[in-house]
C-alpha cells in the first residue's frame, strides 16, 4: 500500500509533520471530559415537571368539573329553597325543624327566617309554588314512565332501533364519500 | 458491505486508535458497531446524559474543527458548547445514527454562520494574532489565518487534519462527507497551503 501521511499518517512528511506539531497548541482539549462539565444541562426535573404541572391541573379541573355536575344534579331533585321554608315552619318551631337538616344550611335559615310570624308569611306567599311545582313534578314523572309493551311490541321496537342505526351508519358513509369526492374534485381544479 | 471487506477492516482498526465510540466495538463486524451507534443514540434521546456524553467525546473535536475553521478562535469555545445544547434540544429529530455526524457537521456549520450574522456592525472581532499569549500560539494562529483564506471545502478537511488530528478516513466518518472527497481536498488543501507558507513540499 503506497504511504500518504497526509490521508492517513502512514509514512512520513516533515512539513505536514511541523504543521500538526506547530497547530496542536489549537487543538479541542475538553473531548475528554464530560459533556456536563462543558454544556449546561437543562435541568432534567425542569424538563419533566412540565406534563406533571398540565396532568395535574387536568386532574384538578376533572375533578371539580365532576363535582360540579354531581351537585347539580343533586340539586335537580331536591325541592326549591322556598319549600325548606315552609317545611320549617310546619311545626310552628323553627328550630326544631332545622334539627332535620343539615347544620350549615340551618345557620343560613336561622339568618333568613327571624321569626316564626315571617315564616307563616313566606307560607302564604310560597303556597302557589308549591302547587306549581308538585305539578310540573307530577307530568315529569309521568312522561318518564314508558307505557308498558308486549312481547312483540318489544321485538318490533328493538328491530326497528337497529333499522335504525345501521340506517344512520350508511348515511355517515354516503356522507364521507360525497365529502371526499368533493375535496377531490376541488383539488382537481 | 460484503464486496469492500478490505475497506472496512480498515476503517474499524482506525476507530479503534482514535474514537471513543467504537473502541469498543472496533473487533466486532460493521453491523454490530451500527447496532451499538443506534443503541447510544436511542439512549442519548431517552435523556441518558452518559450516552449524549459518549457522542460528545466522539464528535466534539470534529465541530471544534469546523468553527475553528470559520470562525475567531476565542468564539469557537462558546460555540461548541451552543452546537451540543441545540444538539441535546433536537437530538429526537436524527431518523438515521449514521447520519449523526453529518447533521452536527450543518448544525456546527448554520452556527458558524448565525455568529457572523449575530455580530452588530459596529463590532468587529478582535483578529487572532492579538489573541496568542506566546510565540508559539502567534505561528499558529499565522498558519490558521493561511488555512482560512483557502477555500471552504479546503480549509475544514485541513484544519480537521492538522489541528484535530484525524485521518482522511476519520474525517469522512464524522463528518458524513465521501472519503474520495477528503482525500482529494486534503491534497489539493495541502498544496495550496504549501504554496501559501512557502513550502517546497516532500515530493517536490
Amino acid at each position: 500500500m503506497k504511504e500518504d501521511y497526509i490521508w492517513d499518517k502512514t509514512g512520513r512528511d516533515p512539513d505536514v509533520e511541523r504543521l500538526e506539531e506547530l497547530l496542536s497548541v489549537l487543538r479541542f482539549k475538553d473531548h475528554k471530559e464530560a459533556a456536563a462539565h462543558v454544556i449546561e444541562f437543562p435541568s432534567k426535573t425542569k424538563r419533566n415537571l412540565q406534563p406533571w404541572i398540565f396532568a395535574m391541573a387536568a386532574c384538578v379541573a376533572l375533578a371539580a368539573a365532576a363535582l360540579a355536575a354531581w351537585n347539580l344534579s343533586m340539586n335537580a331533585g331536591d325541592p326549591p329553597p322556598v319549600q325548606m321554608a315552609v317545611n320549617i315552619d310546619e311545626d310552628g318551631s323553627s328550630e326544631s325543624a332545622i334539627s332535620n337538616i343539615d347544620r350549615s344550611e340551618a345557620s343560613i335559615s336561622k339568618v333568613s327566617i327571624p321569626s316564626p310570624q315571617r315564616a307563616v308569611a313566606l307560607k302564604k306567599r310560597s303556597e302557589p309554588l308549591k302547587r306549581k311545582y308538585a305539578a310540573v313534578s307530577r307530568k315529569r314523572q309521568e312522561r318518564s314512565k314508558l307505557p308498558a309493551l308486549t312481547e312483540e311490541e318489544k321485538y318490533a321496537y328493538g328491530q326497528l332501533m337497529l333499522a335504525l342505526s345501521i340506517t344512520s351508519s350508511k348515511w355517515q358513509v354516503v356522507q364521507e364519500s360525497i365529502n371526499g369526492v368533493e375535496e377531490v374534485s376541488t383539488n382537481e381544479r | 458491505m460484503s464486496g469492500h471487506p478490505a475497506e472496512i477492516e480498515v476503517t474499524m482498526s482506525e476507530h479503534a486508535g482514535a474514537i471513543y465510540l467504537f473502541r469498543q466495538s472496533a473487533a466486532v463486524p460493521a453491523s454490530e458497531g451500527e447496532s451499538a451507534e443506534e443503541s447510544l443514540l436511542t439512549r442519548a434521546c431517552a435523556g441518558d446524559e452518559d450516552a449524549f456524553n459518549e457522542i460528545y467525546r466522539s464528535y466534539a473535536p470534529m465541530v471544534h474543527g469546523i468553527l475553528l475553521a470559520r470562525v475567531p478562535y476565542d468564539d469557537v469555545k462558546d460555540l461548541v458548547q451552543e452546537v451540543f445544547l441545540a444538539a441535546y434540544k433536537h437530538l429526537d429529530t436524527v431518523r438515521e445514527p449514521k447520519a449523526l455526524g453529518g447533521w452536527l457537521a450543518r448544525i456546527a456549520r448554520n452556527r458558524a454562520i448565525e455568529h457572523y450574522r449575530s455580530v452588530k456592525p459596529g463590532r468587529e472581532d478582535l483578529p487572532d494574532e492579538f489573541s496568542g499569549r506566546d510565540e508559539k500560539k502567534a505561528e499558529a494562529m499565522e498558519v490558521l489565518a493561511a488555512i482560512r483564506s483557502l477555500p471552504d471545502a479546503y480549509r475544514e478537511t485541513l484544519v480537521l487534519r492538522l489541528i484535530e488530528g484525524m485521518t482522511g478516513n476519520e474525517i469522512a466518518e464524522r463528518t458524513g462527507l465521501k472519503p474520495e472527497s477528503v482525500r482529494v481536498n486534503l491534497h489539493r488543501g495541502m498544496d495550496m497551503l504549501r504554496s501559501k507558507l512557502g513550502i517546497a513540499g516532500a515530493g517536490k
